[in-house]
């Protein structure tokens, strides 16, 4: 199943524009993640594929056969929502079957034939024990996994997830987004899911969009988007970068010393010891970031700049990010952009 | 779908064409269609007889008791029932839920029972009806007795629109005016109370509209005396029996013009309180 | 009695004594006192007056046509407020705010005025009277007149008790039906109106409440036919002009418990809505 849109476009009042203009493409059975910060129109986009929102301009196609006109109801397409949007006053079970119960009547299940469906469906989500209990009396993880089981139940052409980490707890979210990756690879259904982590984007999913104001600003697997950032946007949004000042251009990024904007990642930031080539600095702060050392340099200019190592490197047990030490920088790899926006 | 001007913002939620269309075509068949007779008719006067029936003396008097009492009535109502629906909201004590209950009762309550047991309440040898005598006053069969009415009747308006809104009233504004160093009556009067004033005065407004209306409950306590205790709506029966359809028809526009301006004043109130409670 | 469990909201207690006796009297002697009087005066000359004042015969007919008033008025009230809270609540458009007081409107205009504007259509010197007296079709002064007149009075309450619920409640799961395949008529019985039932069920009951009770309005247009065109509330102003105290305040106890029961209803509403929220946590 793909899903292609085309030329998307959704305003809200004269002048603000939700997508603006989006085409992309998915391809079967993918994980596709729609990244991007708040405002970024990527929840529209998503709502827009399964027939909640309507588009001022553009097509929706479903395996080449335009949807653009089709109802939510008649696209088939299962949707998560952020906050689950469970039945609240149906049971677990109630609510993975609604969608069986809807079907017109030519099409009806028996009350057997229901039960076949849903409670392998259960089994899949690990919630078969809950099957009477009603939402109010599950975890969030648990709404999260019976919702998932609902859209399921339909037999999508597609599944759409809004934010499916968004409202839980960090332990819950990685054990779940685990877990999501492991049933998207058994059951070898196309998947669309939006975030506004780009950790979690460039973690699960095979492809990342990154939107930005309504526009789509990169498609690309995560290594794609991550290694070669197709605008300053990305770059940024995808981990810190720094944009690197014209003046320190030529010592920090010898090999590309003209043209355009360069943006450089700490991680790529090299420390040589002082007095050799390089932006000369001053250690005056390291703090622990993990698994990785945030080292704090000060420039001549009085201006500060992040550098990030590995803990354990070389660096730091040759005592040479002790505060107050003297280094130079150079950028390893350094990003190239056109022009500075 | 594309563009331009939509009536209505389209959604996935089906079903908004016949809902809309049941909705305005009952609206517009039962209430609407008829008070656009009564304006009809009322246009089809001439001015003079017009103006005659609608501001003779009698029906000035009968306004002025009307508008008067219910004035008085849902001010009063709009100091009570603030105080009623925050005990409700913020205190715990017993039989509050049945209390909270019993504020609905003259909704509940059909307003002809509600005028005689008032009236025998009030009457002179009724419960409230002996207190007051020895000081000279008398309850029933007075203007006074409209009063008492139209306070039993408006007292839930006020109650239901303020309960939802102290309900919402975030805690912390009240927290941060304590730890600015406020005072108790300094923050009900500088931080809750104006959060509350836009739902007062809707309850307000909805309490004197219904009490310029109010019928049943009155009759029965007013008296009913022509110039002194005589309510609009009560000339308007009264013109009816006699057959006066021009003048019943006349006095009726001036009150639906009356509740046509105070429901103006609601809309309006009613759309700053939700954009309030949105920011 | 005990004060807010937030320190800082918490009034000092005098002040929270005071306000909770002052609002425990106010209700007690103008809202509690009544129903009393109601009841006591009912029964004041015992049982068998007051058993005698409802089997009389113009009493029982006053209830039955009471009684055929609330069954026609209420389900079409229960229609229209269904359909004018979903579109006010679950959608956007122009207008919205107006079809809101549209709705509403009745509350404010006085009851005779619903009366007269009937009376004005279809009365004998209305615009339609000389056509209707032609087809001998009673309209004023008969049943539909004042089922008409019912169903102007009660309009709002069904909706007005559903707009505020499904307003919160939002379109999600409406949504989510959709997504699923949902039509209409599944979405609006499996999960619009069961997840307002409660507020549904009391605004039916307010709605039949009122339609019982309704004096104004249905006063105007019924001509005061004893034993033909005589509900139980003008029954009892009736009763109270001719000095016959007990029959009065033996319908009016009816009606009262009527209030009552609608009153205990919603109590029971309002608890079973309160272990609902609770379940589970």
């Amino acid at each position: 199943m793909a899903i292609r849109i085309e030329g998307a476009v959704k305003r809200y009042g004269p002048k603000v524009a939700a997508i603006d203009g989006v085409t992309l493409e998915t391809r079967p059975g993918e994980l596709l993640a729609l990244l991007g910060p708040s405002g970024s129109g990527k929840t529209t986009l998503l709502r827009a594929i399964a027939g909640l929102e309507f588009l001022d301009a553009g097509r929706i196609l479903i395996d080449g056969d335009d949807a653009t006109a089709l109802t939510a109801r008649e696209r088939r397409i299962g949707f998560v929502f952020q906050n689950y949007a469970l039945f609240r006053h149906l049971s677990v079970f109630e609510n993975v079957a609604f969608g069986l119960r809807a079907r017109p009547r030519r099409l009806r299940l028996t009350e057997a034939e229901i039960r076949d469906r849903v409670l392998p469906l259960l089994r899949t989500v690990q919630m078969e024990e809950y099957a009477e209990r009603k939402p109010a009396a599950l975890s969030g993880g648990q709404r999260q996994r019976v919702a998932l089981a609902r859209a399921l139940a339909i037999e999508p052409r597609l599944l759409l997830l809004d934010e499916p980490f968004g409202a839980l707890d960090a332990k819950v979210r990685r054990e779940l987004r685990r877990w999501l990756r492991e049933l998207h690879d058994r059951l070898g259904l196309s998947t669309v899911f939006v975030t506004h982590d780009q950790e979690e984007a460039l973690e699960l999913a095979d492809r990342v969009a990154i939107l930005n104001q309504g526009r789509l600003e990169q498609l690309g697997t995560p290594h794609e988007v991550y290694d070669s950032p197709a605008t300053p946007f990305v770059a940024e949004f995808l981990g810190d970068a720094l944009r690197v000042p014209p003046r320190l251009r030529r010592a920090l990024v010898p090999d590309r010393p003209h043209g355009g904007l360069a943006m450089v990642r700490p991680h790529d930031i090299e420390l040589l010891p002082p007095g050799g080539p390089g932006v000369p600095a001053i250690v005056r702060r390291t703090a622990s970031r993990g698994g990785a050392l945030l080292v704090e340099l000060e420039l001549e200019d009085g201006n500060r700049i992040e550098a990030e190592i590995a803990r354990g490197d070389a660096h730091e047990a040759e005592g040479r990010i002790a505060p107050g030490t003297r280094v130079g920088l150079r950028a390893r790899i350094a990003h190239l952009f056109d022009d500075a926006p | 779908m594309s563009g331009g001007f939509t009536f209505h913002r389209p959604t996935a939620v089906p079903a908004f064409g016949p809902a809309f269309g049941i909705a305005m075509l009952g609206t517009g068949l039962l209430v609407l269609l008829p008070l656009a007779a009564l304006l009809l008719r009322a246009a089809g006067q001439s001015f003079d007889s017009f103006v005659d029936a609608a501001f003779s003396p009698r029906a000035m008097a009968a306004y002025r008791l009307s508008f008067g009492a219910s004035l008085l009535a849902a001010g009063v109502n709009a100091v009570v029932g603030t105080v009623l629906a925050w005990v409700l909201v913020r205190y715990r004590f017993p039989f509050r839920r049945i209390v909270d209950a019993l504020i609905d009762l003259p909704f509940a309550l059909p307003t002809a029972v509600a005028g005689v047991a008032l009236t025998t309440i009030a009457a002179p040898d009724g419960i409230l009806g002996r207190i007051a005598e020895p000081f000279g006053i008398k309850l029933a069969f007075t203007p006074f007795g409209v009063f008492l009415a139209l306070l039993f009747i408006g007292l839930p308006f006020v109650v239901r629109t303020l309960q939802p809104v102290l309900q919402d009233l975030e805690p912390e504004l009240e927290e941060a005016a304590a730890l600015l160093g406020a005072g108790r009556a300094s923050t009900f009067l500088r931080v809750v109370l104006p959060a509350i004033a836009p739902a007062a005065a809707t309850g307000f407004a909805l309490a004197f509209a219904r009490s310029v209306g109010e019928y049943g409950s009155v009759i029965f306590i007013a008296g009913n005396m022509p110039m002194v205790s005589e309510i609009a709506p009560l000339l308007i029966v009264v013109q009816l029996e006699q057959f006066q359809y021009g003048a019943a028809t006349a006095i009726a526009t001036v009150l639906l013009g009356a509740s046509l301006a105070v429901l103006l004043v609601c809309v309006v109130l009613q759309r700053r309180l939700e954009r309030d409670r949105v920011a | 009695m005990s004060g807010h469990t937030r320190p800082a909201l918490r009034d000092p207690a005098p002040l929270a004594w005071a306000l909770v006796g002052f609002a425990l009297l106010w209700v007690g002697v103008f809202l509690v006192l009544p129903l009393v009087v109601v009841v006591t005066e009912a029964f004041a000359r015992g049982w068998p007056r007051f058993i005698a004042a409802l089997q009389e015969p113009d009493a029982i007919a006053a209830i039955r046509l009471t009684l055929v008033i609330a069954a026609i008025s209420v389900p079409v009230n229960l229609v229209l407020g269904v359909a004018a809270a979903w579109a006010i609540a679950k959608h956007e458009f122009y207008g919205r705010g107006l079809l809101a007081a549209f709705i509403d409107l009745p509350v404010s205009v006085s009851p005779v005025v619903a009366g007269l504007v009937f009376v004005l259509i279809f009365g004998a010197q209305g615009w339609l009277g000389p056509w209707l007296q032609r087809h001998d079709i009673k309209i004023i002064f008969a049943l539909p007149g004042m089922v008409l007149a019912t169903i102007f009075v009660t309009l709002p309450y069904v909706a007005r008790s559903l707009v505020p619920i499904m307003r919160r409640q939002g379109v999600e799961e409406e949504e989510a039906a959709a997504t699923l395949g949902a039509g209409a008529v599944t979405t609006l019985l499996r999960v619009s109106l069961p997840n307002a039932a409660l507020g549904l069920l009391y605004g039916v009951l307010l709605t039949n409440a009122r339609a019982m009770g309704e004096f104004g309005a249905v006063s105007v247009v019924s001509g005061h036919i004893r034993g033909e065109t005589n509900t139980l509330p003008l029954h009892v102003e009736i009763l109270n002009n001719e000095y016959d105290e007990v029959g009065a305040f033996a319908c009016a106890s009816l009606l009262a418990l009527l209030a009552i029961v609608t009153l205990v209803l919603k109590l029971w509403l309002e608890r079973r809505m309160r272990l609902r929220a609770g379940e589970g946590s």
